[in-house]
């Protein structure tokens, strides 16, 4: 087997939208001064300002908005975009595809397996062994038909609508 | 005139170099895509820009097979199906509904996302259980898509083969694949590929290719009648990562920062809410019910 061939090309063609771990940190910094708003809304009351750099604890996000509170123990709406999270105390895991790549042949994920926010593991996810030669016509038996598409999305209560491109 | 002429020539150089390559694989059938038929519409074919959809595909089911040697699919029927549906649902909003899409998660403790060309979608274990809900699930497969939409990986190895490499990729893609199967057709061709392969691997997609991602991303998930905010709070998430880690700074290198792209997605969400108008659904339980689903 071309190894380098291999690595090479999927590391290449694969899109790379590596995610870091997201850790329980809920802990965030303002960009800038912004009105503590009431309700989720920049139409709502503002109940508050909190000054740039500002740290604020990050309770429930809706839409564009996340809950915050104050160091002073205020409550209120900022908008998601005026806040970034603390960097994670915890060592991030690797992006790198490479390593990525080498985890189907690791005999076993070994100690630490990630836990997510809502506590659900990598593990848990998994109900028998991987499945390590999957073909791509495997994956033929997972796809969704239109139909299905359409009727779960009305379960869910998705409604398509137009929107163009931002120019 | 002379230019057109030594195009000509050159790119008549290409097809005989690719036909005189695909000799033994005429007749064969790999991943059910006929490689006679193939390499006969590549005769058709005076450019590298004239990729026909069978072409990417069988560009994108080499780069899958080639992953799925490497990373595991999670063994959860149920979850892959979820996660197939919901993509399915967003892709249907994009510039390419009828692409016979494919999402897949990886069995892998990483948070990481790919797309290759021609449909296919991989999301690992990893990211999943990080993420609150459907909405940001949808956020990042519609980021996915826009890049399949956009062919942003086929055009940078067609870019990259330009430079030198006037022959049919998907023909080089099949042989990579039988190389990497332990075939016969590794040769210089495979070999020029991989080294155009790894020069674009180490220069990485342009930047603005994942912005234009993000901002599409971020659309096509509200068409979907997702909240558009999916992508932006999962994008939250990559903030909460030490800038100081090893791995990550060797990702930055070739991907934009984060701080950056939310920075650019914000144009895009003040035009989302000013112009989109339709009820958008976050799905939080539907999301954590998937994850905890089993067989």
């Amino acid at each position: 087997m071309n190894k380098g061939l291999c690595s090479a090309l999927a590391a290449l063609i694969f899109s790379f939208y590596g995610f870091s771990a997201l850790a329980e940190v809920r802990q965030a910094q303002t960009l800038q001064d912004s009105p503590l708003r009431a309700e989720p809304s920049a139409s709502a009351a503002s109940v508050g300002q909190v000054g740039k750099q500002a740290q604020v604890l990050v309770l429930e996000r809706q839409g564009g908005w996340y809950q915050v509170e104050t160091s002073s123990g205020q409550r209120g709406w900022l908008p998601l975009l005026s806040l970034r999270f603390a960097k994670d105390a915890q060592a991030s895991r690797s992006n790198d595809l490479g390593s990525l790549l080498k985890l189907g042949n690791q005999a076993s994920p070994a100690s630490g397996v990630a836990t997510g926010i809502r506590g659900i593991s990598d593990e848990e996810l998994r109900s028998g062994s991987a499945n390590t030669s999957a073909s791509v016509q495997s994956l033929d038996a997972f796809a969704a038909s239109p139909s299905e598409a359409r009727s779960f999305a009305q379960q869910g209560g998705l409604r398509s609508q137009n929107l163009p491109y931002a120019r | 005139m002379q230019t057109a002429t030594l195009l000509k020539c050159a790119s008549l150089l290409g097809l005989i170099v690719s036909l005189s390559a695909c000799q033994g694989l005429e007749g064969v059938q790999i991943q059910g895509v006929d490689l006679g038929k193939l390499s006969s519409a590549g005769q058709h074919l005076t450019n590298m820009g004239q990729k026909s959809v069978d072409e990417e595909r069988v560009i994108g089911q080499n780069t899958a097979t080639i992953l799925l040697s490497k990373a595991a699919v999670l063994n959860n029927p149920p979850l892959q199906a979820y996660v197939n549906r919901v993509g399915l649902w967003v892709a249907q909003h994009s510039e390419r509904p009828d692409l016979p899409w494919r999402f897949v998660v990886l069995d892998s403790p990483q948070v990481a996302a790919y797309a290759a060309p021609g449909g296919y979608v991989f999301i690992t274990s990893g990211m999943l259980t990080r993420m609150n809900s459907e909405a940001e699930l949808a956020g990042v497969l519609a980021h996915e898509v826009a890049h399949v939409v956009q062919q942003h990986h086929l055009k940078a190895i067609q870019q990259q083969a330009q430079t030198g490499l006037l022959t049919d990729l998907a023909t080089l893609a099949v042989q990579a694949g039988a190389a990497d199967k332990g075939g016969s057709q590794a040769g210089e061709l495979t070999d020029r590929f991989t080294r155009s392969v790894s020069d674009l691997y180490s220069r990485g997609l342009d930047r603005g290719d994942e912005y234009e991602a993000d901002a599409m991303g971020a659309v096509i998930a509200t068409r979907a009648g997702y909240d558009a905010y999916g992508l932006a709070g999962v994008l939250q998430t990559l903030g909460t990562t030490r800038q100081n880690d090893a791995a990550l700074s060797s990702f930055l290198k070739v991907h934009p920062g984060i701080d950056d792209r939310l920075q650019r997605l914000q144009p895009v969400y003040l035009y989302i809410e000013k112009t989109a108008s339709g009820p958008t659904q976050s799905l939080d339980a539907r999301y954590q019910q998937a994850l905890r689903s089993k067989r």
